[in-house]
């Protein structure tokens, strides 16, 4: 699919990086969801909450809810490693919340869920910082899982 | 008076000024349009008299400021608010952040104060444009039709054929 200008405009840093749209918009699910190759539903502390872990949308609790799930972290590792699935939680600036979940693919690109939007690949982490709103802030954390 | 001038093209121009006091339900204005000899922006009604001078046309116009009817006034404002929510929202992560935006919360406040207008409102948006509309529904309704599984399409169809049921499809 072809870049996306809309998109362009709420995340600038778009412009100047590698990225194509992978789908069309769906509500039905977010990031959290995508990482696990869930299109049916929010995986949203109102929807739906697969987990035991302590209920809060703040990067600590993202992180014990990705652990629960096998992941563990790696602090800012980002390399491409054989046999081994990253996902990179951004976190609001200034704040200690969580805001976003990238997850990497096998050729080592990036792979998000754009909120209620798209579905886009994307060559950097950093691109979907700076948006216009500030809300998805920086990475803050890289989690690993061992195949 | 002072004249208040906008320049639409290079060879239509029009200046107006007030004329008389203007209050909540009442605006006067005079229009003048230079080299442009028509009127069709302006409805008949509006126009009270108008003269030709060589190359001038000049009309006294005045707008009637009537409140929208109620139905009117309601639906402007939801889409107004709607608006801004989606726009503000569409790339939020949770459903939590979602329904603490102000524009939707502006919804639920105005859905208690009009539930049966903010409701077909509501069900219509979701009819043609999905989106996170349950918690609005669920607050003003008092109705909980969400399952435990999260399905946004199950959840989708259940409020459409309880706002169908009910008439307000």
């Amino acid at each position: 699919m072809p870049r996306s200008r809309y998109l362009e405009s709420r995340f600038p840093k778009l412009r100047s990086t590698h990225y194509s749209v992978t789908s069309n918009r769906a509500v039905r699910y977010n990031c959290v969801a995508w990482v696990f190759g869930d299109r049916r539903r929010d995986w949203d502390l109102l929807r739906y909450w697969p987990s035991k872990t302590e209920l809060g949308d703040t990067i600590a609790s993202m992180v014990a809810f990705f652990r629960s799930f096998g992941f563990e972290t790696c602090l800012l590792d980002k390399s491409l490693e054989p046999g081994v699935d990253k996902i990179a939680l951004y976190r609001k600036n200034g704040t200690v919340e969580f805001s976003h979940v990238a997850c990497q693919q096998p050729d080592g690109t990036w792979s998000s869920k754009l909120g209620k939007g798209r579905d886009i690949s994307h060559d950097t982490l950093e691109c979907l910082e700076g948006d216009v709103l500030d809300e998805y802030g920086t990475v803050a954390v890289i989690m690993k899982w061992a195949i | 008076m002072e004249c208040d001038t906008e320049q639409h093209s290079a060879d239509n121009r029009w200046d107006r000024e007030p004329v008389g006091p203007s209050d909540s339900t009442q605006e006067r204005w005079r229009v003048t349009l230079a080299r442009q000899h028509s009127t069709s922006h302006l409805s008949d009604s509006a126009v009270s008299e108008y003269w030709i001078e060589s190359d001038v046309i000049a009309i006294n116009v005045w707008w009637e400021l009537r409140p929208l009817p109620r139905e009117q006034n309601i639906e402007s404002k939801f889409q107004s608010l709607a608006k801004t929510w989606r726009a503000d929202t569409e790339h939020a992560s949770s459903v939590s952040r979602m329904i603490a935006h102000p524009s939707y919360l502006a919804i639920i406040k105005l859905g208690s104060q009009y539930p049966n207008e903010v409701v077909a409102l509501i069900l219509k948006e979701l009819r043609r444009r999905p989106d996170y509309w349950f918690v609005a529904l669920e607050t003003i309704t008092g109705q909980r039709l969400s399952k435990t599984d999260g399905d946004f399409d199950d959840e989708r169809r259940a409020w459409l054929k309880w706002g169908k049921n009910r008439g307000y499809l």
